[in-house]
């Protein structure tokens, strides 16, 4: 019913150009790209952790003690503030305690503090600024570097950049929230004006169908066991009366190679899923040796340690073989009783249990690529869309804030311990005003170690010359070890 | 290069190591302010490529290729006196220094593998158009000596002259099935059908042929989509909530029904920009102006004055894209650093665009506008009673609304609208839009349950009696006098930009604007400029882009990019020939198509075994030295999928359907989130920036769809089931016809009995031979 490799190889047909395969392998050499890398990489590999609907940046990385001591007070930003919704209230403290943790004494609040274990790895930024509270446009300027749609999502510029490192699973894997889509769906990952193998591919670990269509499936069971490899033996041999005469056309002989690509795919990509090799140490590590098999109703921590945890264990797995670049999702777009991170209600209710699991999961995972030795070559980042108030919306919740949040960064390449460019006292804005860390930054950064430089990875679409950063960006030397 | 060489003979200066010595110099002391990678030209001048220092700055050349040592990049550094000291702080390091001196010396060689800046740099333009740049290709009337080209003798007689040039000759004629396919598809995006191809055979009249594919409803599905592709057609919002948006098919079955009737090109351009002011009477303009709301709109986006302008300019960019050929967007913030466009150009077009306002709703007939009278006049009463009822809770609303946006547009929200200037009222507009979903919601947002259950019924019971209108998105004006666009110089005050002309066009007088009684007239003003006797470039543009639709790559390769970026014309008499012809003609399409399909040059064969040379040196076809063939385009592939097992359903025209319906990929609906996975997969346009050609890709994605995918199963097993129950003594034959319009080959006919020998009856193995030539190469590419 489905592919052998065995088969393919035997029916598929010889002698395809290694091109065609390249191409479909997101490898594909154009001329303006021969130059890449520009430099010699610090790393070969991302993974990119969004938390969609705006995670709080006072309540989990970025400590305020002025926020403790003036709860309650009236706020007051010295300046006219532009709230999303009724944001302005009072200020309102931190929702959890804060410590110390790894040498560097970062302080993290309490649902975060599994990550204490690894704080001595990670380089914090806490003067991120985006440029609007909407969560679709934010959304967008995070993930590809434009607020309009139509851009393609960072994975899919590095995929086009530097092509693939295996040849049986796609270069760039997107691993979405298994309650749904973030703001924007899958546009966020999309290859816009890029080749269009340069898009995420959607891996859904624990779903029945993880990879849409790998599999012969649902929707038709007509297949006998003896007829459909004779179709594809029909296929195979239909190809090559087609192909003979047509020599050295790699289109065709790149869809020829498809099929082999497919095959490989069908083997590789359930193994690549498959945790049950996994030791019970490593287990865990991610917080899945629980042994349960059903969660309570409510949001709970245990329930969003597993969730993530599965995707995060699974982007090891991808990353050990050879996937260059693993975006995973944490919150579903909006809806209530809320399963994202956009906390206007209750920081508590819906913060708490997001983000031990998430702080679980995360731990785990620097842990375990650390002891596998991946680390070194992987840009492990954590971002969102924008971040929270430090005054509450009149009750327990935040509203949106652009104009300060946090992202951070560990692994290939990243100064552990280190926190680059403070907010201001009260977690509303970088300290320097006029200079926060944008997007453009990072993405640059992540190209610099990557052995890209920004400026130069750049493609002509719609009479410009377009890239990830812009017109912008700066690569933030601070944070390189 | 002989010059370098000339100075390293007389032992002057050997130059250091470009990319170990001069390049890290240059990077450190040099690129902060002159460089693409810091984006500062200062004094004009980039020192990041051979071309940079060539043309230099404000103050010339940096580099003398005469007199090296004479070169003010050279003085500057040696702070000489009577030029500014570069760096202008702190003198360089010697050592550095030295580098510097010696690569100028030997005459600044800048090796191509570099990789820095490999594009020409133009210093800045200071809003100047040069007599030079004037004398750019594209913006040169069409050649006195172009004779106008109408039929295909004329054009394959441009082609054979050109092959004829290179010592190459034309490929033979394509097999008569092969051009059937290729020509049916080219015209209607649908396969031949079995009856088609069989009358064909007997009887290959290619000039019948052709006429009836014009003729047929469907070739105006086919190349509709290639505009819809240009103006980033869709049928919802975009950005987050992606709203459907309900009427929007009416401008996709405008444009349909234009390409079927032929409408003038020149006609069809003005009616979607001013269709308002041009032909306020004819119904169509409303629809047609269906092309001035197809950007992305985002619902909650507070800023509305930033909103409104992102929209008029997505406009400016698209109507550039589209019209001109010319990316203007770079425009915007600065001159165009390589094509002569000002940042005063782009406003100025920009400015004709300023009048704009959305209306929703607005009746598509007369008949219509007073059916919805009637139906107003006899709920008058319910409605007003209505509205009594949901004042107070529409007061908090409004407040609530209000409250999100920043203080200057609460401000305006709270001002009669009547009071405001053009401008503001435009901002209002848009703004208001949040108030009045606010108010479409009331009864989601009532705390009050006894009046919201009042309110609610009273809106069923009204909401049951109105009837469906035909309605659609359009434009209007904000009334006869309308607020410039603003651009502001640092430092200086902004500056309005009154409607005008690139520049470097001025040649061509913009009509007078002449100001109607409710709107500018400037929309009609640029529609009539346009498509004027004069303009060399929207005629020249369309004519192109219909060549490449044919035959695969324009005679301006870059179809949507006619600036000094883009490539020069491959045949350019042809070129002005053709559209001197389409002018002559009257701007009409079918001819242009029809003269192009008739040709020998399209009628080649697309393979080509006996002359690799031609291959070798022009792997693209440029010259046209075999036929085109290309992939079947999305739509094609699962259009193709429903019409070889004959379920397509052929209606034209109608409301957007679901994916799963076998209506033709057209009229499935465009939601920008989520598009049908086949379509993406192969390539279709996204609807959101505008697509002059696709990219054909190959992905593995592409397989899995056509190997394991619902559509490709279910259409295999109608197919099989069709071959196997049409009582043909032949199902070979059969299944060929039906899947690719053509008999099989000998070889291909013994590949398929060998496979469905050993199962003739059984279903399921016609089902699997149906599959495998639906997924073969054959059926996906045309010949």
């Amino acid at each position: 019913m489905t592919f052998t490799r065995r088969d393919m190889l035997e029916r598929s047909g010889q002698g395809f150009g290694a091109m065609a395969l390249a191409a479909l392998l997101a490898d594909d050499a154009r001329a303006d790209k021969a130059l890449l890398p520009h430099h010699a990489p610090k790393a070969t590999r991302v993974v990119q952790l969004f938390m969609a609907g705006g995670a709080s940046q006072v309540d989990l990385f970025d400590y305020k003690p002025e926020l403790i001591k003036r709860d309650g007070q009236p706020s007051d930003f010295g300046e006219k503030v532009e709230a999303f919704q009724n944001g302005l209230g009072p200020w309102l403290r931190p929702q959890w305690e804060f410590k110390p943790y790894g040498q560097c004494g970062k302080m993290l609040g309490e649902p975060v503090a599994p990550l204490g274990a690894v704080a001595d790895d990670i380089a914090f930024i806490h003067n991120m600024a985006g440029k609007t509270g909407v969560h679709s446009q934010a959304t967008y300027l995070q993930a590809t570097g434009f607020q309009n749609p139509g851009f393609p999502g960072m994975g899919a510029w590095i995929s086009y950049g530097l092509g693939s490192i295996n040849r049986n699973l796609p270069a760039f894997v997107v691993l979405p929230d298994h309650r749904g889509f973030a703001s924007n769906g899958p546009k966020n990952w999309d290859s816009a004006f890029l080749p269009g193998q340069h898009q995420g591919t959607i891996l859904k670990p624990g779903a029945p169908r993880p990879i849409e269509d790998l599999f012969p499936g649902n929707h038709g069971s007509y297949l006998t066991g003896t007829a459909d490899p004779d179709g594809r033996d029909t296929l195979a041999r239909l190809n090559r009366m087609h192909s003979s005469g047509r020599s050295g056309d790699d289109r065709l002989e790149a869809r020829i190679a498809s099929y082999e690509l497919a095959a490989r795919m069908q083997l590789a990509a359930p193994e690549a899923l498959d945790l049950s090799r996994e030791t019970k140490e490593v287990l865990r590590l991610y917080g899945l040796d629980h042994g349960k098999s059903s969660f309570d109703r409510d949001i709970n921590p245990l329930e969003e340690t597993d969730a993530m945890g599965r995707k995060c264990l699974v982007a090891r797995r991808l990353l050990e073989r050879g996937v260059r670049f693993v975006q995973i999702w944490s919150g579903n777009d909006n809806g209530f009783p809320r399963r994202n991170w956009d906390s206007h209600e209750d920081i508590r209710r819906d913060h708490g249990p997001l983000a031990r699991g998430m702080a679980n999961a995360i731990a785990g995972l620097l842990i375990d690529l650390k002891r596998t030795g991946l680390l070194d070559e992987t840009i492990v980042m954590w971002t969102t869309e924008f971040g929270r108030m430090p005054s509450s919306q009149g009750g327990k919740g935040r509203d949106h804030n652009p104009h300060g949040f946090t992202t951070w960064l560990a692994g290939g390449g990243i100064k552990g311990g280190i926190t680059h460019g403070p907010s201001d006292a009260f977690g509303f804005r970088s300290a320097d005003k006029g200079r926060p860390t944008l997007v453009y930054d990072v993405h640059a950064t992540i190209l610099h170690l990557l052995g890209i430089d920004h400026t130069r990875l750049t493609v002509r679409a719609g009479g410009a010359d377009r890239r990830l950063t812009d017109v912008h960006g700066h690569v933030i030397e601070d944070i390189l070890a | 290069m002989t010059f370098t060489l000339f100075i390293v003979c007389l032992g002057l200066a050997s130059p250091p190591d470009f990319n170990r010595e001069v390049l890290p110099t240059l990077r450190e002391h040099c690129f902060q302010c002159h460089s693409h990678e810091t984006g500062k030209n200062k004094g004009g001048l980039v020192v990041d490529s051979s071309n940079g220092l060539r043309l230099g700055g404000d103050g010339g050349p940096a580099v003398n290729a005469q007199k090296p040592d004479q070169s003010p990049l050279l003085l500057a550094i040696r702070r000489q006196e009577g030029v500014s000291a570069m760096p202008p702080a702190k003198a360089l390091p010697e050592p550095a220094r030295i580098v510097l001196e010696r690569w100028v010396l030997a005459g600044a060689p800048w090796p191509a593998e570099s990789g820095v800046s490999p594009k020409p740099v133009k210093a800045a333009r200071n809003g100047v158009i040069t007599p030079a740049d004037r004398t750019w290709w594209a913006f040169q009337p069409l050649a006195p000596t172009a004779v106008s080209v109408r039929d295909a003798q004329s054009i394959d007689l441009h082609i054979d002259s050109s092959l004829k040039a290179r010592g190459w000759n034309r490929a033979s004629p394509a097999d008569s099935a092969d051009w059937l396919r290729r020509v049916t598809y080219d015209l209607t995006g649908l396969p031949p059908a079995t009856a088609e191809a069989k009358a064909f055979a007997a009887n290959p009249d290619k000039s019948a042929a052709i006429d009836r594919l014009l003729a047929s409803p469907h070739f105006g599905e086919k190349w509709g989509r290639f505009w819809l592709d240009l103006v980033r057609y869709a049928e919802s919002d975009g950005y987050r909530a992606d709203e459907f948006r309900p009427t929007a098919w009416r401008y996709r079955d405008w444009v349909v029904a234009a390409w079927n009737s032929d409408m003038p090109y020149d006609r069809f351009l003005r009616l979607q920009l001013a269709g308002d002011e041009l032909e306020p009477n004819n119904p169509e303009s409303l629809i047609a102006l269906g092309y001035l709301r197809l950007g992305t709109y985002e619902y909650n986006q507070r800023d509305s004055t930033a909103q409104w302008n992102a929209i008029l300019e997505d406009i400016t960019d698209v109507t550039a894209d589209v019209a001109l050929g010319l990316g203007l967007a770079c425009a915007r913030c600065h001159d165009h650093k390589y094509d002569p466009l000002l940042q005063r150009d782009y406003h100025a077009l920009k400015s004709f665009f300023s009048g704009l306002v959305w209306r929703d709703d607005v009746p598509v007939s007369k008949a219509e506008a007073e059916r919805m009278l009637a139906w107003e006049k006899q709920t008058a009463q319910r409605r007003e009673q209505l509205a009594k009822l949901e004042a107070p809770h529409r007061r908090i609303a409004f407040q609530d609304a209000r409250a999100l946006f920043p203080p200057e547009l609460q401000k305006l929200l709270d001002t009669p609208r009547e009071q405001l200037s053009p401008a503001e009222k435009q901002v209002y507009d848009i703004a208001y839009r949040q108030v009045q979903y606010e108010y479409d919601h009331l009864e989601t947002r009532m705390k009050d349950a006894k009046a919201r259950e009042e309110i609610k019924k009273l809106r069923l019971e009204l909401k049951a009696e109105t009837p469906t209108f035909a309605t659609a998105q359009t434009v209007s004006e904000v009334g006869a006098t309308v607020d410039n666009p603003t651009v502001a110089k640092r430092g200086k005050k902004p500056e309005p930009i009154a409607p005008g002309v690139p520049t470097v066009l001025d040649r061509l007088g913009l009509p007078a604007i002449q100001v109607r009684a409710n709107s500018s007239g400037r929309r009609a003003a640029l529609a009539q400029w346009l498509t004027g006797p004069e303009n060399p470039l929207v005629p020249r543009v369309m004519v192109n882009r219909v060549w490449q639709r044919v035959f695969g790559k324009g005679l301006v390769a870059t179809t949507s990019d006619w600036g000094t970026l883009g490539e020069k014309p491959s045949h350019p008499e042809l070129l002005d020939g053709l559209t001197r012809g389409f002018i002559n003609g009257g701007w009409k399409l079918k001819p242009l198509i029809r003269a192009m399909v008739l040709s020998e040059t399209y009628g080649q064969s697309s393979v080509r075994l006996d002359n690799p040379a031609m291959r070798d040196s022009d792997s693209d076809n440029r010259y046209l030295w075999r036929g085109p063939s290309r992939r079947l385009d999305a739509e094609e592939v699962r259009d193709s999928l429903f019409a070889s097992a004959n379920t397509l359903d052929r209606t034209v025209g109608g409301p957007g359907v679901g994916d799963d319906a076998p209506r033709r990929s057209i009229y499935l609906k465009v939601r920008r989130n989520t598009r049908d996975p086949l379509l993406a997969a192969f390539d279709a346009a996204d609807g959101l920036q505008t697509t002059p050609q696709r990219l054909p890709t190959v992905t593995v994605t592409q397989t899995l769809l056509l190997r394991n995918g619902p559509l490709a199963e279910s259409q295999s097993a109608a197919l099989g089931k069709l071959i196997v129950s049409s009582g043909e003594g032949d199902r070979i034959k059969a299944l060929f016809l039906r899947a690719l319009g053509r008999l099989p080959r000998p070889e291909e006919a013994s590949a398929v009995e060998n496979a469905v020998a050993s199962h003739a009856n059984d279903a399921a193995c016609w089902t699997d031979t149906a599959h495998a030539v639906l997924e073969s190469n054959a059926f996906l590419y045309l010949e």
